[in-house]
């Protein structure tokens, strides 16, 4: 009797063990794979049918023509400078400056942890709400930023009401929502660092600067490289910060390929041609974050 | 690898039994009604769908005045605008959702509702005698505000029917500073043109203040700029149903909106002015006129948010190079969409809520602007509203137009046309912007291949 | 120069670059709350008036009228269950990952990332529908997790490639199976890194707005939508608007400012070594 019970208590626990890579990530694979097997599947369905969501009008056969379309489209192409603009300039000084900033807290001070801490604030507020503060603070006549400009002497700018400006401001203001995260993860890889090359060095008698770019910089590529890849595939999704402060406005000048297919499906009711923008969309980010994650040399995001 | 393919099938198999199982629910037999009665579908529960607007504000507080009436409970959802139609979409696509009552603007979603058969017509209800009191008058609502909810252009003749019962009704007047013109001594313009000049005045005369604002966001703006369309002799679509927004008669039209934008108003930044901002504006005491819906003075006249209470003046819009004055008309109405499960419950709402004594008593007690002939022939209503808007409406609505193509791709085609708007106020080249408007339009209504 | 006035200087440039970032940085923020205390009349005045009588009638309007007591309760559910069930299915998974270098499932499970929002609203409004699942904290926090759930497994992984596998051999010697590793080994190490995704996952979540928009109604509605019924027709009211989302941030903050020391741990480990 007790030896039979041994026995299948050891054999559920050798499959257990044996198993192991199934049991812990079958859970997770289900769920994932529940979540999105019906998005994925309606979008690849629909996308080869002219249908604007209604059961009295059924979806219409179109073939490939919701993709041929697209290329014709100018607020297709619109749409992905918008992104491309968004995206590269966002990354560029974010990263830079998250990196400069980072570096200047790495000097020992009094108050550090707290400013720290202080500045993890943007990106903690509700991103809605937030973007419509900047918002209203960006208004050319009665916003708080012009007043400030105009006390100091400079010219007033048109923010978001000018196509020129727009894109920019979009851009301060996830700038301001997000570069928290950055400071903070290189922040932190510096504190990491190893002390003995800079000690090294300074015997060598390097100054600051051949400090900072030829030891600092250099280790803290993997770091950097790591919120800058986080921060794309984020940056080419930006919806909440336009949809609050811009609306893709004025004219189209601020809306990106998200916001577009959003309002493509959600407005127009032209499912089918949302469908082929996503799958373009969904390609855009899968090739960029590959060629992001090869600088590190593995798969990451 | 092989378990993670038969896991993948399992997942499929279910999820697919999950999406297509399902199937029609038996519906009940309808309770013998054999007489109208306010308690007739006591009981039931609605879940209404509505947008943020003074409306929606007005009758969230009598909603348990309806309750005490019928006994149906009611669940109010209320969003902003833009949230508001996005959620509403999503359910109407999925085809699956259980909205009884929604606010629907019919001149803007009406022709796509009436074309994928979305509203259940409220003829059904309204020559039912059991389901609607015979106080109900059919026949008092305002014409204009009626003919909008009726699918006529959308819909094949004799097949016609009503989308909704229209709850407010919007229409655009020139509100002006009556102190700021008697000051200055400017007279109410008669033309456009007078208005562009006092506009031009003001803007370089009066300190701190624009001459007029008006919209210039993309879409937002198309709706106030059709009566500018109108009074220049333009129209959206020519005989043969093709977009028009290229003839002599549009641009003109788009030119005069950007000479007003850039001479008369704030300038270049008009084109992020939607109705907050030139509410906002006005109501600040920043603008000598605006161009718009004359249904905000419910915030003009509110001593808590504005600073020009009882300095408003409202005149009809005035003319263009015609002779005419033509502006537009827009309504708000309720509507049954065709998920609803408790359509008799539904329709007891609308009915209570167009009811002439609901009306007249929002039209009252809180400005705002109603379907109904008696509520603007109640004689009390001089002691609420300012007299020139009452006597500027009446005369407005026998001559107003819709605000939009009669088209199903509205939003579309209201973003084209907009985005001309934003050209010409940005001073860029509106013939040539105008000219891709239509193609892009004539595409937009498929049609591209008859039109240019 | 001296050395130490040189020093001296060199000190005096951080703080006043750092005070004029802080100063830049937080003014936002110090302008929603400020707002949040004046009058609508005071809010619309130009010039802006940063010296006003201040009220408190917005707060009153978001916990008497409004009653924001129940956005938070359901904010909090939402986020809370999105949180705990993205670890419970996250954290093995992230685990096995790193152990058995299952890459293609990494890649699967990281794809939610990707996805588009927008493109789950209607094929997921119609399941939710037959399911029931319209206005449940399980729908919604289902919804969450779609974004949620990939960046747990992310940090995670990034995290425990951290951990030297001379710990897990030490693990196997002791005769431990693998789960018993993760349970007394792994996770008590990790807790500055499980702390992390946590609070990250906690913050996307309080704040999501178009997955509640979109499958919540009047029973389980988040706070990012509350506060979006003040912006009305015409108007929108900005002391109730800030108001809404001082409250909004406020528990998000306090949550971050504890464990934001964890935070900086965590997130950087990984990157790193990695």
């Amino acid at each position: 009797m007790i030896e039979r019970k041994r026995e299948t208590d050891f054999s559920i626990r050798k499959f257990l063990e044996k198993r192991a890579s199934f049991v812990m990530t079958a859970p997770a694979v289900a769920f994932m794979t529940i979540m999105i097997i019906f998005p994925i599947g309606f979008t690849l369905y629909i996308m080869f049918f002219r249908w604007s969501g209604g059961a009295a009008n059924p979806p219409f056969f179109i073939g490939l023509e919701n993709f041929l379309n697209l290329f014709k489209d100018p607020r297709f192409s619109n749409a992905i400078m918008v992104t491309i603009y968004i995206t590269s300039v966002g990354l560029l000084l974010q990263t830079v400056f998250g990196t400069a900033i980072a570096l200047l807290l790495n000097e020992s001070f009094v108050g550090r942890k707290i400013i720290r801490a202080f500045l993890l604030l943007p990106m903690m507020a509700t991103w809605v709400a937030t973007a419509l503060v900047w918002r209203w603070m960006m208004y050319p006549r009665s916003g708080v930023l012009n007043f400030f400009l105009e006390k100091m002497g400079l010219p007033k700018l048109l923010w978001l009401s000018a196509s020129a400006t727009a894109v920019p401001s979009i851009i301060m203001i996830d700038t301001w929502q997000w570069m928290p995260l950055i400071i903070v993860i290189v922040l932190a890889g510096l504190q990491s660092l190893p002390t003995e090359p800079f000690e090294s060095a300074k015997i060598d008698g390097a100054n600051g600067w051949q400090m900072l770019t030829r030891i600092t910089l250099p280790m803290l590529r993997p770091v950097i490289v790591t919120a800058m890849v986080l921060r794309t595939v984020d940056l080419i999704k930006t919806f909440d910060v336009i949809m609050s402060s811009s609306q893709g406005g004025p004219g189209y000048s601020s809306e990106n390929l998200n916001i577009y297919i959003y309002n493509t499906g959600l407005f127009y009711f032209r499912i089918g041609y949302s469908g082929a923008l996503l799958l373009v969309y969904f390609l855009i980010i899968l090739i960029v974050t590959y060629i992001m994650s090869r600088q590190k040399g593995e798969i990451s995001f | 690898m092989r378990k993670v393919l038969f896991l993948l099938l399992i997942v499929f198999l279910l999820s697919a039994g999950v999406v297509f199982a399902g199937g029609q629910k038996e519906k009940e037999a309808a309770a013998q009604i054999t007489e109208f009665g306010w308690r007739n579908f006591e009981g039931t529960t609605i879940r209404v769908l509505a947008n943020r607007h003074p409306w929606t504000n007005a009758v969230e507080p009598l909603l348990a005045e309806f309750t005490e009436l019928t006994g149906i409970e009611v669940n109010l959802e209320v969003y902003p605008e833009d949230q508001f139609r996005s959620k509403r979409a999503v359910e109407l696509i999925s085809g699956v959702a259980e909205i009884d009552v929604t606010m629907l603007m019919p001149m803007q979603g009406g022709p796509r509702w009436i074309s994928e058969e979305w509203a259940v017509p409220m003829d059904q209800f309204l020559n039912d005698p059991l389901l609607t009191s015979p106080e109900y008058d059919r026949e008092d609502f305002l014409g204009a505000a009626l003919d909008s909810e009726m699918s006529t252009t959308y819909a094949p003749k004799g097949k016609q029917y009503l989308v909704g019962m229209p709850i407010t009704v919007e229409n655009q007047a020139l509100m002006y500073r009556k102190d700021i013109f008697a000051k200055y001594n400017l007279s109410v313009p008669k033309t456009v043109e007078e208005m562009y000049e006092t506009a031009k005045w003001v803007n370089e005369n009066v300190p701190d203040m624009v001459g007029i604002v008006m919209r210039g966001k993309r879409a937002a703006a198309t709706s106030q700029w059709s009566s500018m369309l109108y009074t220049f002799g333009g129209s959206w679509l020519d005989e043969n149903g093709c977009p028009a927004v290229d003839t002599p008669e549009a641009i003109a039209a788009f030119k005069m909106w950007g000479k007003l934008a850039r001479d008369g108003s704030v300038g270049q930044e008009l084109v992020a002015y939607h109705w907050y901002e030139t509410t906002t504006d006005f109501s600040q005491g920043r603008s000598a006129m605006h161009w718009g819906p004359c249904n905000f003075n419910a915030i003009y006249e509110n001593p808590e948010k504005s600073k020009v209470v009882g300095k408003v003046g409202y005149s009809r819009i005035p003319e263009g190079p015609t002779g005419k004055s033509i502006p537009y008309i827009g309504t708000w109405g309720l509507s049954i969409p065709y998920l609803s499960k408790n359509r008799e419950a539904a329709w007891y709402f609308i009915q209570w809520a167009t009811s002439k004594d609901l009306v007249r008593r929002l039209m009252l007690e809180h400005m705002i602007l109603g379907g109904r002939k008696s509520a603007w022939q109640d004689p009390d209503l001089e002691k609420y509203l300012p007299k020139d808007l009452i006597e500027g409406s009446m005369a407005s609505l026998e001559v107003a137009k819709p605000y939009n193509p009669p088209v199903i791709q509205i939003s579309e085609v209201r973003d084209i046309v907009g985005s001309v708007i934003v050209t010409a106020i940005q001073g860029g080249d509106v013939e040539a912007a105008a000219k891709e408007a239509n193609r892009l339009f004539a595409t937009a209504i498929g049609k591209a291949g008859e039109c240019r | 120069m001296t050395l130490s006035a040189s020093k001296r200087i060199r000190t005096l440039f951080i703080w006043v670059t750092l005070a004029v970032i802080i100063i830049a940085f937080l003014f936002p923020i110090y302008w929603m709350v400020l707002s949040s205390l004046k009058t609508q009349v005071d809010n619309l005045a130009y010039p802006p008036s940063f010296f006003f009588e201040p009220t408190l009638k917005n707060y009153q309007v978001i916990f008497v009228k409004e009653n924001y007591l129940k956005y938070i309760v359901n904010s909090t559910i939402v986020a809370l269950g999105a949180v705990i069930f993205s670890l419970i299915l996250g954290v093995p998974a992230a685990y096995s990952i790193v152990h058995y270098k299952q890459k293609r499932v990494a890649l699967f499970l990281l794809l939610g990332r990707i996805l588009p929002g927008v493109s789950v609203l209607i094929p997921w409004f119609v399941v939710y529908a037959r399911l029931k699942l319209i206005d449940t904290y399980t729908g919604v926090i289902m919804a969450h997790m779609i974004q949620i759930f990939p960046l747990v497994v992310w940090l995670m992984i990034t995290y425990f490639k951290e951990i030297p596998s001379s710990l897990h051999d030490q693990g196997l010697i002791d005769g431990c199976s693998i789960y018993g590793i993760l349970q007394k080994i792994i996770l008590p190490l990790s807790t500055p890194g499980l702390a992390t995704a946590a609070v990250l996952a906690f913050i996307f979540s309080w704040n999501n707005f178009m997955f509640s928009l979109v499958f919540a109604q009047s029973r389980t509605m988040t706070l990012p939508i509350a506060a979006y019924k003040f912006i009305g027709y015409g108007e929108i009211d900005w002391g109730g608007i800030t108001a809404a989302a001082t409250v909004i941030t406020l528990p998000v903050m306090i949550l971050g400012l504890f464990i934001q020391r964890w935070v900086v741990q965590g997130l950087t480990l990984g990157a790193v070594k990695g």
